[in-house]
Formats: C-alpha cells, sequence, structure tokens
C-alpha cells in the first residue's frame, strides 16, 4: 500500500498544498487589490468633488462674470447717464430743468448704491470705477443742491392741502409737528436743520439723543403753540394734514413770516409725495428722488411678492380695542392692507368705531392689531371678542384660526405712521400673512411682531433685492 | 279733645357762637298763640325748634310732654318760603304730608275740607300765592296733628284769603288743636288768644292781646313810632311815616 | 286716582318699549331679522350663528335698559335730593371722575381691565371728594351742586391735559366718553340689570321720604325726615350705581337729566306714582338709542350720547312748553 499510496498520498498532499498556496495568493492578491480598488475609489470620489467644486466655482464665475458684465453694461449705462446730467447742467435754465435733472441724478444716485451692494469684492477694477462714478455723483449732488438753493429758492410747493407754500431760503431751521414728518425728513437727510420736534418723533436715534441733550426744542403734537414755534425763529415748519391745529397755524404763523408746510397723510402714496414735497421745500431733491426711488422698488417688490400669493386673505385691522376701532377705507393703513390682502372694514372711511357684531358679518381671516405702545395684547381683544358675542367669537375665522397678531415697537410705529418707514410695516404683514412667499413656517411666525420677535431684515435679507432690505434696515438701524 | 301744652324752658339756640333765641321760657296752653317781633327777632328760630327741625343748645323742649323728636306725629309745620317743588301736583303735596303717619290721608278728602277740590290735578307752580298758602295748610291740617305751626301764614295772601286762613285757624283751635303762628301784621295779632312778643332772642311779653298790644312795648321793640287806632273792639296800630 | 289718560300713555310707552325690543333683537351689523325670523330662530330653526346673534344682541338689549333705567331713576333721585330739575346723576362729579380714572389708566399704559376698573373708582373717589368738601358747608343741596360742578370741571381740566398728552391715540380714547353698549361683555349686563334692581329697591323702599321732600328739606325735616342722612345714604347708592353703569357704558349722558323730567312733567312729584313712569321712559330712551345706533351707523358703531338727546329733547321740550301753565299732560 506504501508505493502506490504513497504516491496518491503525495500526489493528494500536492494538491491540497497547492490549492493552499492559490487560495492564499489569492487571498493576498485580492486583499491587495482590494486596497488599490478602495484607494482608487477614493482618490475618484475626491477628484469629483474638486471637480464638481470646480464646476460650481467656473459656474459662479461664470455669473459674476456675466453679473459682472451687466454691472459694467449697468454701469456704462449710468456713466452716460452721470455724463449726460453733467453736460445738463451747465444748461440748466429753469427750476423746471433743474428738478428734472435732480429727479434723474436720484435714480442714477439710487440705482449705483444698489450695483455698489451687488458687486463683490473680487473685482477691484470695478469697484474702483463705480467709486468714481459714486463721487462724480455726489459731487453733482452736491452741484445741484447749490444750484437748486440759488434757483429753485423762493420755492412755491404746492403741500398736502394744495396750498401755495412760498419758502424764500433754503430752511436752515425747521420745525417738524409730526413723527411721520420727522421720518421723512430723516430719508431725505435734512435733519440736521431740525431745531423742535413733537413729543412723540422717537426715530432715528439721534433725534431722540438730540432732544435729550436739549438741542432739539419740543412743540406739541395736538396743539402746537404759535408763540412757542415763532420763537424758535424757524424758517420753516412742517406738520401733516390730517391734525387740524397744524392747519390752523398756517395762518397764525404767516403773521410772523414763518411758511408753514403740511405734508399729506392719507394714502400710502402720500409717503411718497410726502418725500418729494419736503425735498423741494428743503431744497434736497436729489436725495427726495432717490428715497423715492427706492421706496417705490420696494413696494414694487411688495406687490410682486404678494401677487404670487394665492389667496388674498380677509384682513381686519384694530387700532383701538375698547371702543373697537378699525382700520377703515381712505387711510395709508388701508393700502397697506390691500397690498397683502383683502381690508374687510374697507367700505367705511378712516377709523371707523364698529361693533363687536360686527366681526361676526366682516369675517375677517386675519386679525392684525396694534398695541398701542404695548398697552394691550392679543388676549385684550379675544377676551373682548368673547364677552361680547360669546362662543360665537369662534366663528370669526381669525379667532378661530388663531390667527391674530399685535404689531408692537418699530413695527407698530411702521404701521401707524404715514412715513418711508410704512415699507418695514408691509414686509412685516406681509411676512405674517404669507411665511411661505419667505420660505418661514407658520409656526415661526410669533403673535406678537416686534424687532425682537420676527427679524424682518434677516428673512429679507434671504430672499430680497438689496435696495428692499437697505430701505427696511434704515428704517430700523437709525 | 285736651289741648296739648308746648312748653319752653330755658332755650337757647347758638348758631356760629351767636344766639338766636336767648334763654327763652314760655308754656303754651292750647289756643291760637302769635308771635311778633322785628325781622331776625328769632320768631322762626322758635317755630324751628318746636317743629323739631333745629335742636336747642340748651334747655327743655315738651309737646304734649314728649321731646319734639318723639313727637313728629302731632305737629305740623308750614315754612313761610316755599321750597315746594314746582313740578308738584296738588294731591302730591298733600300725600308728602302723609309721611310718617300709619294710615296715611287723603288728599281729595283734605282737598274737600278747604273747599279746594277744584285745584286736583294742578301743577303747584301753576297755583297763585294765596292758594300756595291754602294748599300747604290743608297738607298740615290733614295730618290730624295737635299742633300746628304756621310761619307767617298771612304773607303774600289777599284780603279775602287772609279771612279764609284766620278763619281756617280758628275752627283748628276750636276743635283742640293749639296752633303757633308768626305774624307781621298786628292786625292778626290780635285774633289771636296769647300774644308773644320776641326781641333779640328774648320774649319781652307774653300774655292776652289786650295785655301785650300795648303802645309804649311795640315802639320800643320795633324802635318806631306808632299811631294807635281804636276801631270797634280792637286796638289797630300804624306807624308814623314822614319824609 | 291716576287719570284714565296717564294710564293710556303708560300703555302706549310700555307698547313701544316692546316694539323697540323687537327691533332692538332684528337690528345689528351682522345681518336684519324679521320678527318670523327670530321666532324660528329662537325655537331652533336657525343656524347656530344665528341663534349666537340674537343672543349677543338680546344680552346688549339688556345693557341699554339698564343703562336707560339705572340712570333714569338715579337721575330722578338726585333732582329729588339736590331740589334742582337741572341736575343729572352725574352733576355729583361721577361722570369726569370716571373718565378721568379712565384716562389715567389709559396715558400710564395700563393693562385693558385696568382701564375699567379705574374709570369705577374715579367715578366714585370723585363723589366721595365732592361729598367731603360738600359736607364741610352742611350737606345742603346747593353745597352739593356747587361742589359737585366745580370739582366736575376740575376733573374735566385734568382728563383735557392728559388726553393732550395721550398724542395721536387722544381719540380712540376720548370715544369712550360718548358712551356705548355696544362693548358691554355679557357678565356686566348681567351685573348692570342687578344693580339696577338694587337700586330700585332701596329707592322703593324710600320713596315715602323722597316725596316728602318735596315739600322741602325744612318740612321734610318737621315731618321725621333725616334729610342730610338721606342726601348722603341715596347719593351714595347713586355713586356706586352710576360708576358701575359708567364702568360698563362710559358716561351716557341726558338720558338721567331727560327721563326723570319727561316723567316729572307729565306725572308730578309723587315717587310712588313717579317710579314706573321714570323706569318706562329711560328704558326706552336707553334702548330707542342703541336701536338708533344701530340702525343709522351704516357699519359704524355710534357713541350712545350722541342719539340720547335727539330722542329725549323733542320730548322734552314738546311737554316743557306745551304744559307750562296746564299742569296736566
Amino acid at each position: 500500500m506504501v508505493g502506490y499510496g504513497d504516491q496518491a498520498l503525495n500526489a493528494y498532499r500536492l494538491m491540497v498544498a497547492g490549492l493552499a498556496v492559490v487560495v492564499l495568493v489569492m487571498i493576498v492578491g485580492f486583499t491587495l487589490l482590494y486596497s488599490a480598488l478602495s484607494s482608487l475609489r477614493g482618490e475618484v470620489s475626491s477628484i469629483s468633488r474638486s471637480l464638481e467644486d470646480q464646476a460650481r466655482l467656473v459656474g459662479e464665475l461664470q455669473r459674476q462674470i456675466s453679473a459682472q458684465a451687466e454691472t459694467l453694461r449697468g454701469l456704462e449705462e449710468l456713466r452716460a447717464r452721470v455724463e449726460s446730467v453733467e453736460r445738463a447742467l451747465g444748461g440748466v435754465a429753469s427750476a423746471r430743468d433743474l428738478e428734472r435733472l435732480a429727479e434723474e441724478l436720484g435714480r442714477v444716485s439710487a440705482q449705483l448704491r444698489i450695483l455698489e451692494g451687488s458687486v463683490g469684492a473680487v473685482n477691484e477694477s470695478l469697484r474702483s470705477s463705480l467709486r468714481d462714478l459714486l463721487g462724480r455723483v455726489e459731487a453733482l449732488t452736491e452741484r445741484v443742491n447749490v444750484l437748486a438753493e440759488q434757483m429753485l429758492f423762493p420755492v412755491t410747493v404746492v403741500d398736502g392741502v394744495g396750498d401755495k407754500v412760498v419758502i424764500l431760503r433754503k430752511p436752515s431751521r425747521i420745525v417738524s409737528l409730526a413723527p411721520s414728518v420727522t421720518e421723512t425728513l430723516y430719508y431725505i437727510g435734512a435733519l440736521e436743520a431740525l431745531v423742535a420736534v413733537d413729543p412723540w418723533s422717537d426715530f432715528p436715534q439721534s433725534v431722540r439723543e438730540r432732544r435729550e441733550r436739549g438741542e432739539l426744542a419740543t412743540v406739541d403734537y395736538w396743539s402746537p403753540s404759535a408763540e412757542a414755534i415763532a420763537a424758535l425763529k424757524p424758517d420753516l415748519v412742517i406738520g401733516v394734514a390730517s391734525v387740524p391745529s397744524h392747519r390752523a397755524l398756517k395762518s397764525l404763523l404767516s403773521q410772523y413770516g414763518i411758511p408753514v408746510l403740511l405734508l399729506p397723510d392719507f394714502k400710502l402714496s402720500d409717503v411718497v409725495d410726502s418725500l418729494l414735497i419736503a425735498g423741494r421745500a428743503t431744497g434736497r431733491i436729489v436725495e427726495a428722488y432717490e428715497a423715492v426711488y427706492k421706496v417705490e422698488l420696494a413696494i414694487k417688490y411688495a406687490s410682486l411678492l404678494a401677487s404670487k400669493a394665492e389667496l388674498k386673505p380677509r384682513i381686519a385691522a384694530v387700532v383701538w380695542v375698547k371702543p373697537l376701532f378699525v382700520v377703515g377705507g381712505g387711510t395709508w393703513e388701508h393700502d397697506m392692507l390691500e397690498l397683502v390682502g383683502y381690508n374687510v372694514y374697507g367700505d367705511l372711511s378712516l377709523w371707523p368705531q364698529v361693533s363687536p357684531e360686527s366681526m361676526l358679518e366682516r369675517a375677517p381671516e386675519v386679525i392684525v392689531m396694534t398695541s398701542s405702545y404695548g398697552m394691550v395684547g392679543v388676549e385684550d381683544l379675544v377676551n373682548t371678542l368673547l364677552e361680547t358675542l360669546g362662543d360665537a367669537a369662534y366663528k370669526i375665522p381669525a379667532l378661530r384660526d388663531g390667527r391674530i397678531y399685535v404689531l408692537t415697537g418699530d413695527y407698530e410705529n411702521a404701521f401707524v405712521r404715514p412715513s418711508p418707514r410704512t415699507i418695514i410695516a408691509i414686509y412685516v404683514l406681509l411676512a405674517a400673512l404669507h411665511p411661505h412667499l419667505f420660505d418661514l413656517s407658520p409656526a415661526e411666525i410669533p403673535r406678537a411682531l416686534s424687532p425682537e420677535t420676527l427679524d424682518i431684515i434677516r428673512i429679507l435679507e434671504r430672499i430680497a433685492p438689496d435696495p428692499v432690505v437697505e430701505v427696511v434696515r434704515k428704517g430700523l438701524k437709525g | 279733645m285736651e289741648p296739648c301744652t308746648v312748653s319752653l324752658e330755658g332755650v337757647t339756640v347758638e348758631v356760629g357762637g351767636r344766639a338766636i333765641l336767648k334763654n327763652l321760657s314760655v308754656t303754651i296752653n292750647g289756643g291760637l298763640t302769635a308771635f311778633i317781633g322785628p325781622n331776625g327777632a328769632g320768631k322762626t328760630t322758635l317755630l324751628r325748634v318746636v317743629a323739631g327741625v333745629v335742636k336747642p343748645s340748651r334747655g327743655l323742649v315738651r309737646i304734649c310732654g314728649l321731646e319734639p323728636g318723639r313727637a313728629r306725629r302731632l305737629v305740623s309745620y308750614v315754612p313761610a318760603f316755599l321750597q315746594v317743588d314746582p313740578y308738584a301736583r296738588v294731591e302730591d303735596v298733600l300725600r308728602a304730608y302723609s309721611y310718617g303717619l300709619s294710615d296715611g290721608l287723603d288728599p281729595r278728602e283734605a282737598l274737600r275740607a278747604f273747599n279746594l277740590l277744584h285745584l286736583e290735578g294742578r301743577r303747584f307752580n301753576s297755583l297763585s300765592g294765596g292758594e300756595h298758602k291754602l294748599v300747604l295748610i290743608a297738607g298740615a291740617l290733614a295730618r290730624k296733628p295737635r299742633v300746628l305751626l304756621l310761619d307767617e301764614p298771612f304773607s303774600h295772601l289777599d284780603i279775602a284769603n287772609q279771612v279764609r286762613v284766620a278763619r281756617i285757624l280758628r275752627e283748628a283751635t276750636a276743635r283742640g288743636v293749639t296752633v303757633i303762628m308768626t305774624v307781621h301784621e298786628p292786625l292778626y295779632a290780635s285774633l289771636a288768644d296769647n300774644i308773644g312778643v320776641l326781641s333779640s332772642g328774648e320774649l319781652v311779653a307774653f300774655g292776652a292781646p289786650r295785655e301785650v298790644m300795648r303802645r309804649d312795648l311795640l315802639e320800643k321793640v320795633y324802635g318806631v313810632k306808632l299811631e294807635e287806632v281804636r276801631v270797634g273792639s280792637r286796638n289797630l296800630f300804624i306807624p308814623e311815616i314822614s319824609w | 286716582m291716576v287719570p284714565p289718560r296717564t294710564i293710556i300713555v303708560t300703555l302706549f310707552l310700555l307698547a313701544l318699549l316692546l316694539v323697540l325690543f323687537t327691533l332692538s333683537l332684528s337690528i345689528g351689523a351682522y345681518r336684519l331679522y324679521s320678527p318670523l325670523d327670530i321666532l324660528r330662530v329662537v325655537v331652533g330653526g336657525g343656524s347656530d350663528v344665528d341663534l349666537a346673534v340674537i343672543e349677543l344682541r338680546l344680552w346688549r338689549s339688556i345693557a341699554a335698559i339698564s343703562v336707560g333705567v339705572g340712570l333714569a331713576v338715579s337721575g330722578l333721585v338726585i333732582q329729588r335730593l339736590l331740589g334742582n330739575p337741572m341736575a343729572d346723576p352725574y352733576i355729583l362729579g361721577i361722570s369726569p371722575g370716571a373718565a378721568l380714572g379712565y384716562l389715567i389708566a389709559v396715558s400710564l399704559g395700563l393693562g385693558l381691565p385696568l382701564w375699567y376698573l379705574l374709570s369705577f373708582l374715579g367715578g366714585l373717589a370723585a363723589y366721595s371728594i365732592v361729598v367731603v368738601l360738600a359736607s364741610l358747608a352742611g350737606l345742603t343741596s346747593l353745597a352739593l351742586i356747587v361742589v359737585g360742578v366745580s370739582l366736575s370741571y376740575v376733573f374735566s381740566s385734568a382728563s383735557i391735559i392728559l388726553l393732550y398728552l395721550l398724542g395721536p391715540q387722544a381719540g380712540f380714547a376720548l370715544s369712550w366718553i360718548f358712551g356705548s353698549v355696544a362693548y358691554v361683555p355679557r357678565s356686566s349686563s348681567l351685573t348692570l340689570a342687578l344693580v339696577v334692581l338694587a337700586v330700585l329697591t332701596v329707592v322703593v323702599a324710600y320713596r315715602g321720604a323722597l316725596t316728602a321732600l318735596l315739600l322741602g328739606d325744612e318740612t321734610a325735616k318737621a315731618l321725621g325726615v333725616r334729610v342730610e342722612l338721606l342726601r348722603l345714604a341715596l347719593t351714595a347708592t347713586i355713586a356706586f350705581t352710576v360708576s358701575v353703569i359708567t364702568a360698563a357704558a362710559g358716561p351716557v349722558g341726558f338720558i338721567g337729566l331727560t327721563a326723570p323730567w319727561i316723567a316729572r312733567v307729565a306725572y308730578g312729584a309723587d315717587f310712588s306714582k313717579l317710579l314706573l313712569p321714570t323706569i318706562v321712559i329711560g328704558a326706552t330712551l336707553g334702548l330707542g338709542s342703541d336701536v338708533v345706533v344701530r340702525a343709522v351707523g351704516g357699519g359704524r358703531e355710534l357713541p350712545l350720547t350722541a342719539i340720547t338727546a335727539l330722542l329725549g329733547a323733542p320730548v322734552l321740550l314738546y311737554l316743557s312748553i306745551r304744559g307750562r301753565d296746564v299742569g296736566r299732560l
């Protein structure tokens, strides 16, 4: 069995050994191969990642390039417009020509600043040419304003009640009788000339500080004293058309030769008109047109956003809880409500007193209320409605769905004062009523709306064009 | 019915430190008593003390032996000056006099008793001065008081009404009501059973008309010269007026 | 004996009140209901909103009637207590005091419930000050009137100053001063009705003394009426009632003056005869004014005081001129 058997055994051993070697080799080989492969895959994925990055970079670069090309094109166009203003400035013959130039300059200036915000830090040459152009615009503005001072004054301005008000020289001592006036002056950069404000003018911060330091006198809002105002020796007093005593001041102060200008404060468009009237009266027409351009842009963008909403919610705006006062037609607040939705009390004029029962009839889906400087909240309105209507109060959709919002702080001021700051209120209302337009979920909208609870600037920065954000920021961070 | 005795003992009334009645004592045993005296002598205050409107600073007042506060049902008082709600109806005035009476009073009955039924339903301010007085006296008597206090019941009345009031008062005394009144006309004082003369818060005389109505006393009290005229059984006093 | 004419007038007023009550359920901002609709809704034939609206109007009408009756009876008592036909329940400073309390709460920026608490306390405080000062002069009717009227002007001055300090919101706060029952909570309607019932009970209890007072302080005192005590107790009762009414519905003018006047011109001065007509006239004026407010507002809510005088004054003028000498209605 040894001879033959041994051979067979050896052959068998050899086979096993060979097999083992093969298996070993395979194991080692496969291991090596696998590790090689896996490292290769890592390499490949990292390469593809970098490729993607590069593609993105390329895309971004392309976008930047195209944006810069656009900017460049825009810049060239603006340069042309600046140059045409420069040329035209030599041939200005009338105040009307000058105002037309100022309007163009204001628009150009606004657009340049918008470009300045959109140009990244990359293209130094672009930035420098932008800066150069802005410098030229500023110089032009200065020249236009100097010219305006010579040509416009004495200027005749038609104010908010249709009166022709004659202002002899560029005003250097201005009295503001209402917070909306002060805020309008702020937007055209005319605060320097202020000598007195009403007690409710608390924006921008600088006005409050100057008043606290005693650099600004205070005159009453409801019944400003003609004598106290005359004693300040102002060369322009600006009030609002809706306060009767401001009208009465006109004839009183005309005896002292002090012009009184009333800014219109009924419609949302009056905000724009007020900027222009105030701009003409103070000789700051370029700044006025620049502000108008931005405000109108912001309003247009808000309408554009609102038009994307599928439904226009039925809104009631409560401005006083007990007795119940709401926003009716013929007010800037009404125009704001109509911009973001539908004002259920729009058929009644001004700020009508209404019954709780009417809430059942008008069935608002959303109620927006003002806090009266933090005095009342959502629960006060809910309680008032429940106390009078009983459980039927829950038949009011806004109450049933818990869609009652209270505007407080700066947002309340922006809502109740017809100044360019109304833009803030418009966007706050838009965000509250149509959160999806801002990529917000309804849960992110607090019931009490104030800069502390809802950062409208941050929300706008995500989606809105820079000039809109800028107008809002200017109205909050004065 | 036995007349009710009204007595005052050492009654002093001070208002703001000024004595209006000074240590006054008098006892009235029924009948018709008149108090005369110049303006400010304290006549009205005397009635108010008895009526329980004013509490004396010192002294005692007794009506049928009771304090004024406990004798309200026994006393009726008609002040000189009207303070009556002008829109009150005549019957309202009478009903007002029923305050504090347990069984009330019938206004029609009271009006009929004084022949005033034609005034029913009339507004008080539409009546004449005489009718005012008559309605108030009718109300006061409708309470069926034991003591009737009247401040100047004859003022503002024409002659006919003066006679009418005088007759009503006399009839009341005949029924046993003690009537105490203040008067300015010596003529009507003379109708009284007793006359008290007040001067500066003091009772200077009290007694029958014949004893009290003396020219010297009256001249002293009023400080004017008087002429005495005798008409029938009565003495009249006419002031000498010279200018 | 009550003349038949008086009975007819009273019946007429009661019928008018019934008509007004039906109207008050039909008219309102939500929609108009015919009397038939109301019946259908009440027996369960309407939607639950219809039922809720009618219930809401019922509460509002209870408030309007309570305000009318409360002010009318308070006015009647005050006119008698002060012996002055031009007195109204607010003469003791209650309305300007309540307004001042309300405006203090508003201008201090206090919460909504405190506005009404402070107006209630303001009314009572004003009355207390008036009574304390008047009692220095012996609590006569003249002293009460003079002190009441002067202090009312003082409180009004303070209110006007506060209104000016309130700035742009002054208009809203001011509107409270003209009164309205549109915002009276249901619980307050009930409170109002109970308070008015309570004051009626007090007045009924004192009707004899109040009638005796028609003879004037002097005679009333002789009759045994403790005039000063009565004046103090009843003005305090009325101050409380009127302060409750004012806190709930604001100072509603003219009813407290007109309703008792009409009743007095028509019915004399006996409280046992006057009380029912005064209640009916007060209720008619209160509810009638509110019905007019609901009917003519056109979506707006008019203040009650805007209407009370328009409704009450013609009746008052007619009665005063026509009944001048006659003494009969």
